[in-house]
C-alpha cells in the first residue's frame, strides 16, 4: 500500500506455531520469522523476533532492527497480532511492479542443539510458505 | 613421474582432502552455535556433507575388502596375512573405541543433567517471582496514583489543564504525564526528567485495551532498565498517560533474575536436544575414528604385508628357475634386513647355478671331447655298469665287434653275446673276467665270423669307479702279420747271407771242373759230367734268384721320395713286355694323373712284380690278356692314383686273404712265392694300399692305391 514514505508490503497470514514451537517460546527460546521479498529486481530481508517475558508474563513480538517492541499476555494474541504484518518495501511510493514474499521459521537462528531436532522433525519444526506473488496497484 | 606415482600422490591427496573437509565439518558440527547465525546457514549443507563423506569412506572400505576377497579367492600372495592382520588390527582398534563411546554418552548424560539441578530450577523460579511481585507492586502504586491524578485533571477541566498536569506530576512519583487528545495529539504534557521532554505516545493494541477499561498498565524496557507505562480515561475522549521509572538497581536485578530464568528454562527445555546433539557428534567421530581405522589398518597391513607378498611371489619365481627377481630392499628394519639376505641368496642362487651351468657345460664339452675322441679312436672301447648293462660303446667297437648299426648297443652284455654271436669270445671273456672279480686284465681274443679270417683282438680292461667296467680291445690281426713279416724278413735277411756267400764259388768251382776236366774224360763220362755241371750252374742261377729275391724281400726300408710321373714308368716296364709272345698287353693310362712322390724303382718293381705274376699265373694259355689301368680317385676329400693289373687267368683261389701276400703263398708252380709278398711290403712302406680281387669276367685284379701328392 503507498504510504508518505513509499510502498508497504501487507502481508494477511495465518501463522500456526507448533507444540514444539509453543514449548520453546515459554522456554525462553527466540523464535526468529524471516520474510524474503522480491519486488522490482531488488531482493531484501526482514524478520520478526517472538520471544517470551517470563518477569512481564507477556510474549513479545519484535521486529529486527526495530526498537519497538509490542507485548501480548497470550500467545493467541501474539499470533493474532501476526495475521497482518505491515513491511516497508524501500520503493518510491509511485513504483510499479511485480513482487514475491516467501516466510519461514528460521532454523539457524535456533540453538545448536535445537538443530538437531529441526532437522530430524520437520513436522514439528518445519514452518515455511510457498512463495506469493504480487503485482503492485 | 610414472602413472603409479601420479596415481599414488592423487589418492594421498584425495584422502588428505577428505579427512580436512571431514574435521572441518566436525568442527563446524559442534561449534555451529559459537560461530554465530552467519556459519549457521551452512548447517545442513556440513551436517549432510559429513554423511557422504562418511557413505565415502564406507565405500573406499567396501572396495578394499571386495578387492580382498577376490586376492583371497585367487590365493594371491600376501592375501590371507593381509586378511589376518586386517582382523587383528581392527580387533585391537575397536574395543577402546567402543569403551570410549560408551562412557563418553553416560558422560554427556550426566554432565548435562549435572548442568541444572533441580534446587537451582526452583530457587530461580522463586526469583522470578519475587521479581513479579515487586514489579505488581509498583504497577498497582502507579495505577493508584495515576488514578488519583486522572481525577484531578478530570475536576480541572480544560482550562487548568496545564496547570494540573504539573501539580499532578509534582503530587505522583511519575516520570512524565501527558494528555492526549481521541485522535492521538498531545494536548498536555509534564516531564521529571529532561530525556522525557517529548511525547511518547502509547501503542495502538493500549489505546484499544483502554476502551474496554479505565485504566492500562504495562511495563516496557526503558534502555537498560524498566519502566511503567498507565494509560487512563479523561472526559472527551481524552487518555492520561504516565511514565513511571523503576530504580535503576532494582529493575537490573530484576532482569538479571529474568535472564538467568531465560537460560535455565532454555537448558532444561534443551537437555534431551543437547544429548542427542552431542551423542549425535560423538557417533560421527566414532564411526569416522573407526573407518580411518579400518582404512589405516588396510594401509598398514599393506605396508607391512606388500615385502612379504613380494618375497612370497619371488620365491615362487625361484622355485620355477626364474631369478631375476631382485626385491625393493625398503626400510633398514628386520623386513628390510629379510629382504636384503633374500636378495643375497637370489645371487648366490643365481651364481651357483651359473656356475653348475658352466660346470655341466664343461661336463658336456668333456664328454663331447671324449666322445670325439672315442668316435675316431681305432681301438673299440666299450662300457658297462654295474649291472653288466652296456652304457657305451664307440663306432671302432660296432666295427671291431661286426654289430650292425640296426643292432642295439645299450643292451646287457649276454643279450649282446645273443644278438651279435660274432662277438661271443669277447662278451664272453668279458663277462668271466667281471664276474672273477679282476681289477685288470690284458689277453688275447679271437672272434670267429667277422671276417673271413678269425680277427684277433687285444683286450684289455680294467673296473671302473662304481662297480663299472670298461674294456678296450684292438686288433691285433694287423699287429700279428706285421709280426709275421718281421720274421719272414729276418730268415729272409738270413737266407741271403748265409746262402748267397757259398753259390758263387760252387759255381765257379763247377765251371773250372768243367773246363779242366771235360777234355780229359771218355765220351760217356764227358756227358755225365757235362750234364752235371751244367745242372749245378743252372741250379745256381736259381738259387741266385731266389736269393736275390730274398734280398729284396729282406732290404730294410729307406725309399728314396721324388716325384714320379706313374704313367712314364708304367709306359717304359710295359715296352719290356710289348713284343713278348705270350702276352696281349692292353694299356689304360689317364692322362693328367696327380704328382706322386714315390721310390721310382720300388713303383718299378711292384709294376714288374704285378705282370710277371699275371703271366705266370697264365702260364697253362698261349697267350695271356694282361690290362694295366693308371686312374686318379678322390675319397673321403683326398686323393689317389690307382695302379691296376688285371688279367684273365684262373684268379685268386678259395681261401685267399691277406695271409697270401706272406712269403711262400704262391698257387704257381714255379713261383717264388715272394712276388706279391713284396708288393705288399713296397705298398706299405709307401703308406698305399694293396688289394687283390676276383674279376667278374674271370681272372684276378690287382690294385695299389697311392696316395696322391
Amino acid at each position: 500500500m503507498p504510504a508518505p514514505e513509499g510502498l508497504t508490503l501487507e502481508v494477511i497470514q495465518r501463522i500456526e506455531l507448533s507444540e514444539a514451537m509453543h514449548a520453546a517460546l515459554d522456554h525462553g527460546i527466540a523464535l526468529r520469522l524471516v520474510y524474503r521479498i522480491q519486488a522490482c529486481g531488488h531482493g531484501r530481508q526482514r524478520a520478526f523476533w517472538l520471544r517470551h517475558a517470563p518477569l512481564k508474563r507477556q510474549y513479545e513480538l519484535q521486529r529486527e532492527g526495530d526498537d519497538e517492541v509490542r507485548g501480548f499476555t497470550r500467545l493467541a494474541a501474539l499470533a493474532a497480532a501476526l495475521d497482518r504484518v505491515r513491511l516497508p518495501l524501500d520503493l518510491p511510493a509511485d513504483a510499479r511492479c511485480a513482487g514475491r514474499v516467501q516466510v519461514w521459521l528460521d532454523h539457524a537462528a535456533l540453538p545448536t542443539p535445537l538443530r538437531f531436532p529441526a532437522f530430524f522433525e520437520p513436522e514439528q519444526w518445519q514452518l515455511a510458505s510457498e512463495p506469493f506473488v504480487w503485482s503492485a496497484p | 613421474m610414472s602413472a603409479s606415482r601420479r596415481a599414488r600422490a592423487l589418492r594421498i591427496g584425495l584422502a588428505l582432502v577428505l579427512l580436512a573437509l571431514l574435521l572441518a565439518g566436525l568442527y563446524l558440527v559442534a561449534g555451529a552455535q559459537g560461530l554465530g547465525p552467519r556459519y549457521a546457514r551452512w548447517y545442513p549443507a556440513v551436517f549432510a556433507f559429513t554423511l557422504a563423506a562418511l557413505a565415502l569412506l564406507s565405500l573406499a572400505i567396501g572396495l578394499r575388502l571386495w578387492r580382498l576377497r577376490r586376492q583371497l579367492a585367487r590365493g594371491e600372495p600376501g592375501a590371507r596375512l593381509t586378511r589376518r592382520l586386517l582382523l587383528l588390527l581392527v580387533l585391537l582398534a575397536l574395543p577402546p573405541l567402543v569403551l570410549v563411546y560408551g562412557f563418553g554418552v553416560r558422560f554427556i548424560g550426566a554432565t548435562v543433567d549435572s548442568w541444572l539441578p533441580a534446587n537451582n530450577a526452583d530457587a530461580l523460579a522463586d526469583a522470578l517471582a519475587l521479581g513479579q511481585r515487586y514489579l505488581d507492586e509498583r504497577v498497582a502504586e502507579a495505577r493508584t496514583a495515576t488514578r488519583r491524578s486522572a481525577q484531578a485533571l478530570a475536576d480541572a477541566g480544560t482550562s487548568g489543564l496545564d496547570a494540573a498536569i504539573e501539580t499532578a506530576l509534582d503530587e505522583s512519583r511519575a516520570r512524565q504525564m501527558a494528555v492526549f487528545e481521541a485522535d492521538g495529539r498531545v494536548r498536555a504534557l509534564a516531564a521529571a526528567d529532561p530525556d522525557l521532554l517529548l511525547p511518547v505516545p502509547p501503542q495502538d493494541e493500549a489505546r484499544l485495551a483502554l476502551r474496554n477499561r479505565d485504566l492500562y498498565a504495562t511495563t516496557e524496557r526503558d534502555g537498560d532498565g524498566l519502566r511503567i507505562r498507565i494509560l487512563a480515561t479523561l472526559p472527551g475522549d481524552r487518555v492520561l498517560q504516565a511514565l513511571y521509572r523503576l530504580p535503576a538497581e532494582a529493575a537490573a536485578q530484576t532482569l538479571r533474575v529474568e535472564s538467568a530464568v531465560h537460560a535455565a528454562s532454555q537448558a532444561q527445555f534443551l537437555r534431551g536436544s543437547l544429548k542427542l546433539a552431542f551423542t549425535l557428534i560423538l557417533s560421527l567421530v566414532l564411526l569416522l575414528s573407526l573407518f580411518a581405522t579400518v582404512l589405516a589398518s588396510f594401509g598398514l597391513a599393506r605396508r607391512l604385508v606388500a615385502p612379504i607378498a613380494r618375497l612370497s611371489t619371488a620365491t615362487r619365481r625361484i622355485a620355477e628357475g626364474r631369478f631375476d627377481a631382485e626385491l625393493p630392499e625398503g626400510e633398514d628394519d628386520e623386513l628390510g634386513f629379510l629382504v636384503q639376505s633374500f636378495n643375497r641368496m637370489t645371487r648366490e642362487l643365481e651364481l651357483s647355478r651359473a656356475r653348475v651351468r658352466t660346470s655341466a657345460e664343461e661336463t658336456e664339452r668333456q664328454r663331447a671331447f671324449l666322445e670325439t675322441v672315442l668316435t675316431h679312436l681305432t681301438a673299440g672301447v666299450l662300457v658297462v655298469d654295474a649291472d653288466l648293462q652296456v652304457r657305451s660303446m664307440n663306432a671302432s667297437a660296432r666295427a671291431l665287434l661286426g654289430l650292425t648299426p640296426e643292432q642295439p648297443a645299450a643292451t646287457p652284455l649276454s643279450e649282446l653275446r645273443r644278438i651279435a654271436p660274432q662277438a661271443a669270445g669277447l662278451v664272453g671273456t668279458l663277462l668271466q673276467r667281471l664276474r672273477e672279480g679282476a681289477r685288470e686284465w690284458r689277453e688275447e681274443v679271437t672272434l670267429e665270423g667277422v671276417d673271413a679270417a678269425p680277427r684277433v683282438l687285444l683286450l684289455r680292461g680294467a673296473r671302473l669307479p662304481g662297480e663299472g667296467a670298461v674294456a678296450v680291445f684292438d686288433d691285433a690281426t694287423v699287429i700279428e702279420r706285421a709280426q709275421r713279416d718281421a720274421a719272414w724278413a729276418e730268415v729272409a735277411r738270413r737266407l741271403a747271407h748265409e746262402i748267397k756267400n757259398p753259390l758263387t764259388p760252387i759255381q765257379l768251382a763247377a765251371e773250372r771242373l768243367r773246363r779242366r776236366v771235360l777234355p780229359k774224360l771218355e765220351e760217356d763220362d764227358a756227358q755225365v759230367l757235362d750234364r752235371a755241371t751244367h745242372t749245378i750252374v743252372a741250379q745256381v742261377e736259381a738259387l741266385k734268384t731266389m736269393v736275390n729275391s730274398f734280398g729284396d724281400y729282406a732290404r730294410p726300408p729307406g725309399l728314396a721320395l721324388s716325384a714320379l710321373d706313374l704313367n712314364r714308368l708304367a709306359g717304359e716296364v710295359l715296352d719290356l713286355y710289348e713284343h713278348d709272345p705270350r702276352v696281349r698287353l692292353v694299356r689304360r693310362l689317364e692322362p693328367g694323373l696327380p704328382a706322386l712322390r714315390a721310390d721310382a724303382g720300388r713303383i718299378r718293381q711292384v709294376l714288374h712284380n704285378l705282370v710277371k705274376n699275371a703271366i705266370e699265373a697264365c702260364v697253362d694259355r698261349s697267350r695271356a690278356w694282361i690290362e694295366v689301368t693308371t686312374r686318379a680317385i678322390e675319397e673321403d676329400g683326398r686323393r689317389f692314383v690307382e695302379l691296376s693289373v688285371a688279367d684273365d687267368g684262373p684268379g685268386l683261389p678259395e681261401g685267399f686273404d691277406l695271409h697270401w701276400f706272406e712269403p711262400y703263398r704262391s698257387t704257381k708252380p714255379r713261383g717264388t712265392g715272394l712276388g706279391l709278398a713284396i708288393v705288399a711290403r713296397i705298398a706299405q712302406e709307401h703308406g698305399a694300399r694293396f688289394e687283390a680281387r676276383r674279376r667278374e669276367e674271370g681272372g684276378a685284379l690287382f690294385v695299389l692305391r697311392l696316395p696322391a701328392g
